[in-house]
């Protein structure tokens, strides 16, 4: 069974906890006060699809990194609790840290994850692999403390807050259309297939009317 | 050259305004720039790829076109074009608690095939072109449209024309204009409009 995992995106690195069954990946990082730096979760999903996750049992803020086939497809920074995010691009996997330490990971970086086994294969591990782990480990430790000091000093970054039709927040990922635009034949049909052009004509000249005085 | 006769072959063949499908979700995209999207087998799309346009490509170059999109700002536009303008933030104020802002732009045309009159962006701001501001009539139009598009990219995540949740957006919004106009809520900035 695998539950340990290190993943290295660029020069960063984090020891990761695996989350694959039904109840792993439900439950998440909720209601954990915090995690240590360098540290986070790692979700595989059964199957390669767009994923909604919430935030709302959080108790921290975090970074989203979201992985199809071994890259990058997205990064949400400093997602705090109680939002519902949602990955338009299919992913099997992505990756919780801490809020700052996804900080110049960008779409399309190469994404690498050594599995540690562990339970009733703990015993496989390899003198080598548990001496390359143990480095990897004391490196993180040196990091620790420079990014538990940038993430205190870091002032959060203002997210536009939008409302799902139960009152719940939303955040959206970067989809990849960022303009929808329209033509001018377009949008007079759109107005006419709504069956809202005499409508709208209607209103708008009486009230125009009554505002000159005419009426 | 045997790029160049590959391309003058599906010109002929497929269309001048066909590009290759890489994903169905997009042919909505796709038809809105004015092309079609077009299936071909797996196994010469690799190859066909390196010389016809796909409709990743297609879109990925009008966004970066539209991308230029300059605001015009308000000290900038004539007395009509402040009164529409007004009128259509006014507008946006009464629909959202939560309001996308709502400029007056240059927008560039969304491919060699079509205009861009109005635009929703999803960081949450609606463009009118200046050639729909200069009458109320072609405002509202395009301002019902792009708002649409904003409650429907704040409820469902996208923001796509020719969709159920795009129609009942127009449709609650213009609803909630004409409320508004027949109510009179609007009447003190209604005597500047044009028509």
């Amino acid at each position: 069974m695998i539950n340990q995992a290190i993943v290295t995106i660029r020069d960063k690195q984090w020891s990761v906890s695996v989350a694959s069954t039904y109840s792993e990946l439900t439950k998440g990082l909720g209601g954990m006060a915090s995690i240590p730096a360098g540290t986070g979760m790692l979700f595989i999903l059964s199957e390669q699809r767009s994923i909604t996750v919430t935030t709302t049992p959080m108790l921290f803020p975090i970074d989203i990194i979201f992985i199809a086939d071994g890259l990058v497809i997205d990064v949400l920074s400093n997602v705090t609790p109680g939002y519902l995010v949602t990955e338009q691009t299919p992913c099997d996997m992505f990756l919780e840290v801490n809020t700052g330490e996804a900080e110049g990971i960008e779409s399309g970086d190469a994404v690498g994850i050594y599995t540690i086994h562990t339970g009733a294969d703990a015993d496989s591990i390899s003198p080598v692999v548990s001496f390359a782990g143990l480095m990897i480990l004391g490196t993180f430790m040196v990091n620790m403390g420079k990014t538990m000091a940038t993430a205190m000093l870091k002032k959060p970054k203002e997210k536009p807050v939008l409302y799902g039709p139960r009152g719940e927040r939303l955040l959206q990922t970067k989809t990849e259309i960022e303009f929808q635009p329209d033509s001018p034949e377009f949008l007079a049909y759109t107005i006419e297939d709504i069956g809202y052009r005499d409508k709208l004509d209607n209103a708008f000249g009486q009230a125009m009317a009554r505002a000159k005085g005419l009426k | 050259m045997r790029a160049a006769k590959l391309q003058e072959s599906w010109r002929k063949i497929i269309g001048d305004n066909a590009v290759i499908r890489t994903d169905d979700r997009l042919d909505g995209m796709v038809k809105h720039l004015g092309y079609q999207s077009v299936s071909v087998d797996q196994r010469i799309r690799d190859k066909l790829t390196r010389v016809i346009t796909t409709d990743k490509e297609l879109i990925k170059r009008s966004q970066q076109q539209l991308r230029k999109t300059q605001i015009i700002p308000d000290e900038k536009l004539e007395y009509r074009q402040l009164t529409h303008i007004k009128l259509s933030r006014v507008i946006t104020a009464y629909v959202f608690t939560t309001p996308p802002q709502v400029f007056v732009a240059i927008i560039p045309p969304a491919s060699d095939r079509v205009r861009t009159a109005g635009m929703y962006a999803t960081s949450g701001a609606v463009y009118i072109s200046l050639e729909m501001i200069e009458r109320g009539r072609s405002t509202i139009d395009t301002l019902v449209h792009e708002l649409a598009h904003h409650k429907q990219y704040c409820i469902a995540g996208i923001a796509e024309d020719l969709t159920a949740t795009h129609f009942q957006a127009m449709t609650d919004i213009a609803a909630e204009i004409v409320r508004l106009v027949t109510d009179g809520e609007l009447d003190y900035l209604l005597k500047e409009v044009v028509w």
